[in-house]
């Protein structure tokens, strides 16, 4: 686990590596561009989920906390 | 057994002169003898032998598909139903994939056997499999450097002789950087061509899942399988898959156009990698009577520093699941130092998108990239140049970030654009392995294969 003091590090050479990158990308000339395009043809279509046994199984496997059928979380931290 | 060339060994697989078990028992024994040395392999298929033996059932009744026995090793960050997919980290360490992605499904469906998950850098988080919390995986090819990465432990899988063939991804360089190094085939296909359902992803906009082989026919015949539109991924597109594994014959190919740009060859800083790359295109050019025209890629250099911005938020936003709540731990708290670095500084380019000063500048270059290639493939049919600028460092070398991601500065500029890129050996540097790209147009994988193909056999010559 990362330490706070070097969390704090790292997280300054982040934010100094993309400042360089970003300076260097400002000879980009401006160009229009659309963003966030969607093609109705390749919208998923909602299903029903797959009910299997063997995925619960491992579902339930995979958590953290679990009590009876449900998962179980803290309360507030959200 | 490991000498065989594919093409050969899957039809006596097909006939029955192979065993289908006895070829997973193989590198069964193969792993069990080398891997405590290669740390190629995370996680082992317990029932791959039982698989095996219902391939053969198959194979006698006469059943089986294209891949029959053959055995394929799967990178951590690849969803396949019971087996460890932990990206090769402390986060998801115990965790137990639910389902199989698409490229599962697929190459199950054609009877491969899946011996098990290779190790990475922690999620595809690195250029040189040094990043993983259940350490370095060791280059077979050249003991004292890395093997690349991100997909270390499967392109180290097939070099050792673990494995048949195994699975990638590739979101700037991570199939064909360790391709490269450790001295094999890796193919990064279009954006688009493969689906991504399943895959634990790095930069969904850039990820793709790609093949490793020894050879250019087992690559070309895994990629042909695991291609083609999926409901499940809406970004693959409903094109036909060629039989990528049928070459054409060169003299149909005759006078095709071949591509080389002194833009790459600025980025490429050892000068002898570049000349290997330059002699291999020359013998190319020659056997199909081609010349090879220079072509101009005005901002390849801005590649790394628009690929970063784009995959630290990208990271960031797919990363905000693994809050420990339902499957495995938080990932801040148990992630390595890259990971955390693009977590953190996805966060502050996230907060600054509002500005628009990070992300759409990225954005607005991967554009001007894209258009690049656009304009190049008018010009050329295909593009040849280097893997990696440098060789790989040597194990343990202290790198800065900085330097590390312009180490993928030959190979981001494909995934920008979305095109597709093979890697083949082209020679060595002091015993380390060089590798070249074979660059073509989205979606004309066929042609790529096909003069991959026509160097595999010049160098057999």
């Amino acid at each position: 686990m990362i330490d706070k003091v070097d969390k704090e590090k790292i997280e300054k050479q982040a934010k100094r590596i993309m400042d360089d990158f970003i300076s260097v990308l400002d000879k980009v000339p401006e160009i229009n561009q659309e963003f966030g395009q969607e093609r109705e043809e390749q919208l998923r279509k909602p299903e029903k989920a797959e009910d299997s046994k063997e995925f619960r199984q491992r579902m339930f496997k995979n958590a953290p906390k679990v009590k009876d059928d449900c998962l179980v979380m803290e309360k507030k931290s959200w | 057994m490991e000498t065989i060339k594919l093409k050969h060994k899957l039809n006596d697989l097909k006939s029955g002169k192979i065993k289908a078990v006895d070829n997973v028992k193989y590198f069964l024994e193969r792993i069990e003898k080398e891997n405590k040395k290669i740390n190629a392999i995370l996680h082992i298929n317990e029932n791959a032998i039982k698989e095996a033996e219902e391939v053969d059932r198959k194979i006698k009744e006469g059943k089986a598909g294209k891949l029959a026995g053959l055995v394929i090793a799967v990178k951590s960050c690849i969803n396949v139903t019971g087996l460890i997919a932990n990206c090769a980290s402390k986060t998801l360490e115990n965790y137990e994939a639910t389902f199989d992605a698409d490229v599962v499904k697929k190459i199950k469906q054609e009877d491969a056997i899946i011996i098990g998950m290779t190790n990475m850098d922690e999620f595809a988080c690195g250029i040189s499999g040094e990043t993983s919390a259940f350490g370095h995986t060791v280059n077979p090819a050249a003991h004292e450097r890395v093997p690349g990465g991100s997909s270390s432990g499967s392109a180290a899988s097939v070099a050792a002789g673990f494995c048949d063939l195994a699975l990638g991804t590739d979101t700037g360089g991570s199939i064909r950087n360790p391709a490269s190094h450790t001295g094999i085939v890796g193919i990064k296909p279009s954006y688009g061509r493969v689906s991504r359902y399943g895959l634990i992803d790095l930069s969904m906009s850039l990820d793709q899942i790609g093949p490793f082989s020894k050879d250019v026919y087992g690559a070309a015949l895994l990629l042909e399988v695991i291609s083609g539109k999926s409901r499940n991924d809406p970004t693959t597109f409903d094109k036909e898959v060629p039989k990528y594994s049928h070459f054409e014959d060169y003299e149909k190919l005759k006078e095709i156009k071949i591509g080389m740009s002194s833009d790459f060859e600025k980025l490429c800083k050892n000068k002898e990698i570049y000349n290997l790359v330059e002699n291999a295109a020359n013998l190319i050019a020659e056997k199909l009577n081609s010349k090879i025209h220079n072509v101009n890629l005005e901002y390849a250099d801005l590649a790394v520093q628009s690929y970063y911005p784009i995959v630290y938020v990208e990271f960031f936003s797919g990363t905000r699941k693994l809050d420990g709540r339902k499957y495995g731990k938080k990932i801040e708290e148990h992630c390595g130092e890259e990971v955390l670095r693009r977590i953190l500084g996805g966060k502050i380019i996230s907060q600054a998108e509002f500005h628009g000063t990070y992300y759409r500048k990225a954005l607005a270059a991967k554009k001007l990239i894209t258009e690049d290639f656009n304009k190049a493939f008018k010009q050329v049919d295909v593009l040849i140049c280097p893997v990696t600028p440098e060789l790989p460092h040597k194990l343990g070398d202290k790198i800065d970030p900085k330097d590390a991601y312009a180490f993928d500065a030959l190979t981001i500029p494909a995934n920008l654009a979305g095109v597709c890129s093979g890697v083949i050996n082209v020679g060595q540097i002091d015993g380390v392995p060089v590798g070249m790209q074979i660059i073509c147009n989205s979606f004309n994988e066929k042609l790529m294969f096909d003069i991959m193909k026509i160097f595999e056999d010049l160098k057999l010559e």
